[in-house]
């Protein structure tokens, strides 16, 4: 009890401190902004017809809210390093007019109670002009109140929750709402399948039945059928044979999985058994996993898997054409942090986007009018190394759907839209 | 769609009926509920896997060796765990939080030595599948029902027909007087529990390879189930454990495929309990409930 509230008082100090650093180092960004709008008017003018921008650029610090103890510190990691990467790629290119982006990193542990303390210590700062964080929905929405209340834009690279962006002016995702992929997915089904007979096996979550919903939704409103859609307890049910029977009966043209890998390789072995063999498979982004190769094997060949995020494997990568400026940052990237077991994934390249945005729309807009920069960032013309995004006139992201195929009991790369 | 949907729940309710015999024929003998059957049934699937990928590389082989390792784990669970609380004459509950204390430790010790995440499993009676009039039946579905018929018959031969079995008829009505007649009550209580827990490691074997994976948490919901189906049957007869087994299997398939995929654990218990208010003795009990 006692240890407890002296660690309180520790973190109540720590913030003081901190924001006392903030006070003081007040003086000094006030006095270089009043020297800024002085003497360098001249200047300002020339950078503002050369991008657009309006503002000046006073402050110089990016921070970022990300697990780097706890359970979701691999996240957490990749974020780190693509952030690390991605700043000093930018610094390294002239970074803000010359003077470098200083990036600070802090730990919330995944939870969201560390994700308000890391929050008020960051808008403590005076010298951030954008955070980046944190890793999952529930430490973004907590943290969230903190940030829109101090005029902190917080970028969050997988924030999917769908009321995530309600929550403010300052909340921009790089993540799409689960809804909007889904109804793209379905799109897609349906432009390349044509009004034909589709099956949904589901499981009975929160992410299950939204993705249901907007796949029946879009699909249905397309002039397809949605024949079947039947659910089942994530990672307890094992005989999905009655289901499947029931859906073989409708005749789809397409079975449509949304299950974690297990439960999704199950489903595919189960289905050959019961003769389905000219069903077209089609899973979504959880099952791009090789344990899910490892147990479906050869019998998931030639199931298409959609999703928003990409996967970096050697072979993926050699197959694929993501792009040379996709190319080079995983080169790059695997060869830094590669030999610590570190293998680029879709997280670094959401938070190498995320950081890349904040600082290219810093460069333009200054930082010196928030609104103005969340604007900027939202415009996204920078080039993404996750894949193409951009942000509808709903203020809803759209990323493009890659679609992947098992072929030889190995993921290949198929498209993009 | 019925007649499948009707195959599909007798397959999976056989592999039931395996493990709820072996439920009814310690219950029967001991009057204890073995709450670590489910866990047994398990660990006989991760022991015939480790011995194909580790040691022997021969599926037959290491499915013989499964069976008798897991026998073998079952005579332990009854000598170490059972035989003195019985010397001591401990009231029976004691023995059943021995048998719920032992299946977690099985479970947790396969979830530390071969991990906890879902792990591919070898079919080895793949051999395609049959379609007739419409229903698909696949090589594993008639196998594990051969498999399992043959089983129940032979277990079923032995417990009424053998003087063994006279022997397990004779301690579940009074050890003591067993013990007075010449019987090794002991050495017989110890086969119940070889013969139920290899049962159970053949059941688990199949379920991992009809299913084509196999994780550290599938015992648990059998054991419920298979529990469940012996009651329905009537705990301690063999026939009754062995309807159960299968009733329960179909009640769930056709619960998920014509009232609700969602609910089909729900339907089949709540079958059970319509059942079980009806008949308290379940459905082949009888009044003065007959053991072993």
């Amino acid at each position: 009890m006692k240890e407890k509230k002296m660690r309180a008082m520790a973190i109540v100090l720590a913030a003081l401190l901190i924001s006392g650093c903030g006070v003081s180092g007040e003086g000094t960004t006030a006095a270089s902004s009043a020297g800024t709008a002085a003497g360098t008017t001249e200047a300002a003018s020339t950078a503002q017809e050369a991008t657009g921008g309006t503002g000046n650029i006073t402050k110089h610090t990016l921070a970022a809210s990300v697990p780097l103890t706890g359970t979701m510190m691999q996240y957490g990691t990749s974020y780190k390093n693509a952030m690390e990467m991605a700043v000093a790629d930018f610094n390294a290119a002239g970074g803000l007019n010359g003077e470098d982006v200083i990036l600070e990193v802090y730990d919330d542990k995944g939870e969201q109670k560390e994700g308000i303390n890391v929050a008020n210590m960051i808008i403590g700062n005076e010298d951030t002009f954008a955070m980046i964080g944190s890793y999952g929905s529930s430490v973004s929405m907590a943290a969230a109140p903190v940030y829109q209340e101090a005029g902190m834009p917080m970028i969050s690279p997988n924030t999917s929750h769908p009321d995530y962006p309600d929550m403010g002016s300052m909340m921009i995702p790089l993540a799409c709402k689960s809804e909007v992929v889904f109804g793209e997915v379905a799109q897609k089904l349906f432009d390349q399948f044509g009004a034909c007979n589709l099956a949904v096996i589901y499981q009975n979550t929160d992410v299950g039945i939204t993705t249901l919903d907007a796949v029946k939704e879009r699909f249905e409103s397309l002039g397809g059928t949605v024949c079947a859609a039947e659910t089942f307890v994530p990672n307890q049910t094992k005989d999905f044979t009655p289901l499947l029977s029931k859906i073989k009966a409708t005749n789809p043209d397409i079975l449509f999985l949304v299950a974690e890998y297990s439960d999704g390789a199950s489903i595919v072995l189960q289905s050959k058994q019961l003769g389905m063999e000219d069903v077209q498979l089609v899973g979504v982004g959880n099952v791009f996993k090789q344990e899910f190769l490892d147990l479906a094997g050869t019998k998931a060949d030639g199931m298409l898997l959609m999703g928003i995020s990409r996967i970096y494997t050697p072979e993926i990568m050699e197959s694929s054409s993501f792009g040379t400026y996709t190319e080079d940052i995983v080169k790059r990237y695997n060869e830094t942090y590669g030999a610590n077991g570190i293998a680029f994934d879709n997280f670094a390249a959401l938070a190498y986007d995320a950081a890349m945005v904040a600082m290219n729309a810093a460069k333009n807009a200054g930082t010196d009018n928030t609104e103005a920069l969340v604007q900027e960032i939202k415009k996204l013309n920078i080039p993404l190394c996750a894949g193409d995004a951009h942000f509808d006139e709903n203020g809803d992201l759209i990323r493009e759907i890659f679609v992947f195929s098992v072929q030889d009991g190995t993921f290949v790369f198929e498209a993009s839209k | 769609m019925f007649l499948q949907q009707l195959i599909n729940g007798i397959t999976i309710g056989s592999t039931y009926a395996l493990v709820a015999i072996g439920y009814s024929m310690v219950f029967g003998v001991l009057e204890l509920i073995n709450f670590a059957n489910g866990a047994v049934y398990m660990l006989g699937g991760y022991l015939t896997l480790m011995l194909y990928t580790g040691l022997v590389g021969n599926f037959g082989l290491s499915f013989a060796l499964g069976i008798l390792l897991t026998g073998a784990i079952g005579y332990c669970i009854d000598r170490f765990g059972l035989r003195r609380l019985r010397a001591k004459k401990v009231p029976k509950i004691t023995g059943l939080i021995t048998t719920l204390g032992i299946s977690t430790i099985i479970e947790n010790a396969v979830r530390i030595f071969f991990g906890s995440e879902t792990k591919p499993y070898p079919n080895r009676i793949d051999f395609g599948q049959i379609t007739l009039g419409g229903v698909t039946i696949s090589s594993s579905q008639m196998i594990i029902l051969l498999v399992s018929v043959f089983l129940m018959t032979i277990t079923s031969l032995m417990v009424y027909r053998t003087k063994m079995g006279k022997a397990m008829l004779a301690i579940s009505q009074s050890q003591e007087a067993s013990l007075l007649m010449g019987i090794n009550v002991n050495a017989i209580i110890s086969l119940t529990f070889i013969i139920s827990s290899a049962l159970a490691a053949i059941a688990g074997t199949m379920v991992g390879m009809y299913y084509q994976n196999i994780d550290a948490s599938m015992g648990f919901s059998v054991g419920m189930k298979t529990l469940a189906s012996a009651v329905l049957g009537g705990v301690g007869v063999l026939p009754g454990a062995m309807v159960g087994g299968v009733l329960m299997g179909v009640f769930e398939t056709l619960g998920a495929s014509y009232i609700s995929s969602g609910y089909r654990d729900a339907i089949s218990f709540a079958i059970l309990i319509i059942v079980i208010l009806f008949k308290p003795s379940g459905l082949f009990g009888r009044k003065q409930i007959t053991k072993v």
